[in-house]
């Protein structure tokens, strides 16, 4: 579910409407040759990073999810590459979560949902797999804070000790919740006292549990749903550091309605309207250069 | 509204207010507080007076109380020979307190396991169609009075293991004890399947209230079904398990819904001109879409402009007109023949079809198991259910429903079912106009107020001990108490002026004991779900806490006293132990005197469990069908009584006062 924060944009470009709204309906690819709105007055700065060499590893195939017979996406074709991260953004309710969702599966525990088209991962289709075995591979962060009632080292373990055909005792866990705690930069913080109970942490840390949890089993994709919506700027940095961080190693998707976030941490963006993939590309091309008129608009903060 | 109009027109308008609401905010805390004493005391005051009554007996025997009961033919016969001089009681509650044990324990232990596994299998792995029958069976069983299933147990299985055991084995032991089947392990299972499907349905509803956040959470992980249930769901509702605690229904928190559209929707009015800006959004997204969207845009991969706003339905979200036109919008775009050729159709539902050979083999079992239990209930509810409708509809004749019962021991002759039926009706009705009014102060005073906390929380567990007693010792509560001379205009007094204590008002009033914590519960429930913002907006609008208590919330909290109302009503009509205690258990109602009203409240009478427990071979009678025809009436009754609960929470989810936004 998306929250109801406006993007931040919204407001800053407030001014822009007034000449946008009126403007004169432009024929068939007129507007490619407009001039692009330009997201570097924002002052959000992109740092630079080297690049990582991209592998496809899904990819989706005129995928069509319904609720109750409605579609919330219609016929989207997408790769997801390890060594980039993938940005979702468009407004709410135009399909970005269902998309995340369906990724691995989890759309189907909605009793209503329905879908069409293909998923693959790494060429093979998502339905042939086990759909536990699925999720293990693609692991998925929500957009509130999910962490379990139980301690922060029962949190990270638990997909370790829940997924396999037995049950590792602790000292076999110690090492791989360490890890995935360090990977996800809490460490530092939980290290004294694994047996603090995770509701007692703050949102930021408990965001980062649970993307520590996420990676304790490995994954090969995971998929981030606003994962910072309900986070200060500072654990949002943190998280976002991590997110760049982590796309050397599995392929990351990202929804986000920050579209500065989205400039921030993305290699390649992929905006969606009304359940239609509107424009996929490299992130700057995407804000400096969108070759579609809607993602001018969007990303100009004209709507949301 | 002028900008500096508040400094001039606050004084007159605040004597406005507060002559248009009677009841100050102290004096509504007072009034309120003053309630929820009245109920503190009264729970209070029965705890210490049967403990007084009680220390007789305690203090007599000392420990021996808990000890064997001696041998009971011997102390018969030194009673009944004249010649002994001075009579020696031995009293041991040993014997009783054993068989407390037994039954309850084996009970709850084998309901707990059943009941879990029934619970999982409902929430998680039942069918569709199972679930749909199963869910209103379960609530439906959990409201069917005790009496019916001891019916059931004395009358068919008792003598079905009673068959089982052999004659020789019967003769062999025929001297110390008679094997008729009635025996502890029969008790024991009638125990559990009486509270199974209560069990049952308590554990479904905390299973359901787990935060979809943990479950999906889990899943994400790539856990399977069984586990995330174990792991997460089962160790999250464990508090509410072990409490068996009926947490309430808690409707779907609705996304979108705003603060203000709750106050609008909940009538706190402005005055006109004095509106603030709470309205919703008067320019509602599509709108502007409309404007914003280049008309034709013919972008690749876009549809059309027409196609466009169709496809985007107005995005109000509140109100069922809207919901309508939103739902009308969206069986319009399907089918749209234009849009059928552009969207791929509506795409096929992909099952979550998972494979059991990854799953460790103590979770394979456990499912089984979970399956096991699920069909097991559907059978043992359909076998009760068709059970009693076939035995109901065999002996229910309709005259019956008309003709005052008598006396008779042929069980042709003995009449109608026309007076426990009413008293059932006075009894129940009497019992909750007490409890109402009582509940929902002490729930409003709960929530609302609440302090001192010292106090709040002895009225809460004051409360709690009442819904945890059993009825019959609520009964001999009451018992005790109404046979105080003091009393004895609310029953009769005999000639040497020892009261009868047994009258329609006495019973009513240990009945309401019996509803109240079922009304405060609901009604609790219902208040804390209203969200604090609700009640903000109303202060901010310059209502009192009286004010808002009385226009905002419990119009609000409407639905959930019916619900606590309505339980508390089957829990009445379906008690027996206060009947014969307290109502004198006459068969016909007997008024007390000549005056009309006065004389029926402090007479006796019958309802129609203690009519079948009289008519079963519990009682004094073998009418058994008699039993049978009455307690399908009451069945009936209780049917009714679970429907309106259902319509009243079904239709509280998607009435307006009850969706808040978070």
């Amino acid at each position: 579910m998306e929250s109801m924060t406006p993007p931040p944009v919204r407001r800053i470009a407030a001014d822009r409407r007034a000449t946008i709204a009126p403007q004169p309906l432009p024929t068939n690819g007129s507007h490619a040759q407009a001039p692009p709105a330009g997201p570097v007055t924002r002052g959000s700065s992109r740092p630079e990073r080297q690049r990582v060499p991209a592998i496809e590893r899904m990819r989706t195939e005129q995928l069509v999810l319904a609720y109750g017979g409605k579609p919330a996406v219609k016929g989207v074709s997408l790769p997801v590459r390890q060594g980039e991260v993938l940005a979702l953004i468009g407004p709410s309710g135009c399909g970005k979560t269902t998309l995340l969702r369906s990724l691995n599966r989890l759309t189907e525990l909605t009793p209503t949902a329905t879908r069409d088209g293909k998923i693959f991962l790494d060429g093979q289709d998502i339905d042939e797999l086990e759909v536990t075995q699925l999720r293990r591979r693609i692991s998925m962060v929500f957009q509130q804070p999910n962490p379990f009632p139980m301690s922060v080292f029962d949190n990270v373990a638990y997909a370790l000790r829940e997924q396999g055909k037995k049950r590792p005792g602790k000292r076999e866990l110690m090492p791989h919740v360490e890890e995935a705690l360090r990977r996800a930069g809490l460490w530092d913080e939980v290290s004294a006292d694994l047996s603090h109970p995770a509701l007692r942490l703050s949102g930021g840390q408990q965001q980062r549990l649970c993307i520590a949890r996420a990676l304790a089993a490995r994954p090969e994709v995971l998929l981030l749903d606003e994962p910072c919506s309900a986070l200060d700027p500072k654990s949002t940095e943190i998280i976002e550091d991590l997110i760049v961080r982590l796309r050397e190693e599995v392929a990351v998707v990202i929804v986000t309605h920050n579209l500065q976030q989205a400039y921030r941490v993305a290699d390649h963006v992929a905006f969606m309207y009304l359940g239609d993939l509107v424009e996929y590309g490299p992130t700057e091309q995407v804000f400096h250069a969108p070759t579609q008129h809607r993602t001018r608009e969007y990303v100009g903060g004209a709507f949301g | 509204m002028a900008a500096g109009a508040p400094t001039a027109t606050g004084r007159p308008l605040a004597a406005l207010a507060r002559l248009r609401e009677p009841w100050s905010d102290r004096r509504a805390e007072l009034v309120l507080g003053a309630v929820a004493c009245f109920v503190l005391a009264l729970i209070a005051g029965m705890i210490v007076f049967v403990f007084s009554k009680a220390w007789p007996s305690f203090s007599e025997n000392g420990l021996s109380w808990f000890g064997d009961t001696g041998n009971v033919n011997q102390q018969l016969d030194t009673i009944q020979q004249p010649g002994t001089a001075e009579p020696v009681y031995t009293f041991g509650a040993f014997d009783l307190i054993w068989g407390t044990v037994l039954t309850t324990g084996g009970a709850v232990l084998f309901g707990i396991v059943f009941s879990t596994l029934a619970a999982v299998f409902l929430v998680e792995f039942a069918p569709e169609s199972i679930r749909r029958v199963l869910t209103p069976t379960v609530s439906l069983l959990a409201a069917v009075p005790s009496v019916i299933y001891g019916l059931i147990g004395i009358l068919v299985l008792a003598p079905f293991i009673g068959k089982m055991i052999s004659q020789e084995r019967k003769e062999s032991v025929g001297g110390i004890v008679s094997l008729t089947g009635e025996n502890w392990l029969l008790a024991t299972f009638v125990l559990a399947i009486m509270i199974i499907p209560i069990m049952t349905a308590i554990i479904a509803q905390a299973l359901r209230q787990v935060p979809r956040g943990w479950t999906e959470g889990a899943a994400a992980l790539g856990v399977n079904r069984w586990r995330v249930m174990w792991t997460v769901s089962i160790r999250t509702a464990r508090p509410a398990i072990i409490a068996g605690r009926r947490a309430g229904h808690r409707p779907r928190a609705r996304r979108g819904h705003h603060a203000r559209d709750g106050v609008r929707r909940l009538g706190v009015r402005a005055e006109p001109g004095r509106r603030p800006h709470v309205l919703p959004r008067a320019d509602p997204p599509a709108r502007r879409d409309h404007r914003l969207l280049p008309r034709g845009a013919r972008e690749p991969g876009d549809r059309g402009d027409a196609l466009q706003h169709r496809r985007r339905p107005p995005r109000l979200r509140h109100g069922a007109v809207h919901r309508r036109v939103r739902r009308q919008a969206a069986d319009e775009e399907v089918r749209n023949p234009h849009l059928m050729a552009t969207v791929p159709k509506a795409p096929k539902r992909t099952g979550a079809v998972e494979s059991l050979s990854t799953w460790r083999w103590t979770d394979r079992i456990a499912l089984g198991l979970c399956w096991a239990c699920g069909i097991a209930l559907c059978l043992t509810a359909a076998a009760i259910l068709l059970y009693m409708a076939f035995r109901g509809l065999q002996y229910l004749r309709p005259e019956l429903l008309f003709e005052r019962p008598t006396g008779a021991v042929d069980q042709t002759q003995s009449g109608g079912i026309l007076d426990p039926i009413l008293g059932t009706m006075l009894l129940t009705v009497l019992g909750t106009a007490i409890a109402i009014p009582l509940g929902v102060c002490v729930a409003l005073w709960l929530v609302e107020y609440g302090r001192p906390a010292g106090l709040a929380r002895a009225v809460e567990s004051g409360v709690e001990i009442v819904a945890g007693t059993p009825s019959i010792v609520l009964a001999i509560f009451g018992l005790i108490i109404f046979q105080q001379s003091w009393l004895g205009w609310l029953s009769f007094t005999a000639e040497g002026g020892g009261v009868f204590g047994r009258s329609l008002v006495n019973a009513s009033i240990m009945m309401s004991f019996i509803a109240l914590p079922l009304v405060v519960g609901a009604t609790r429930e219902g208040l804390n779900q209203i969200p604090g913002h609700v009640r903000e907006a109303s202060y901010a609008l310059g209502k009192t806490k009286a004010a808002t208590i009385r226009r905002v919330l419990l119009p609000a909290v409407r639905p959930s006293i019916a619900t606590g109302t309505a339980l508390g009503m089957g829990r009445i009509a379906g008690d027996t132990a206060i009947v014969i205690i307290l109502l004198g258990n006459t068969l016909l109602i007997e008024p007390q005197g000549d005056t009309p009203v006065l004389g029926l409240l402090t007479g006796t009478g019958s309802t129609l469990t203690s009519y079948v427990y009289e008519n079963s071979p519990a009682g004094e009678g073998g009418a058994y069908e008699k039993a049978y025809a009455a307690a399908f009436v009451l069945l009936l009754v209780v049917l009714a009584l679970n429907f309106a609960v259902a319509r009243i929470v079904g239709g509280g989810t998607t009435s307006r006062s009850t969706l808040w936004n978070r």
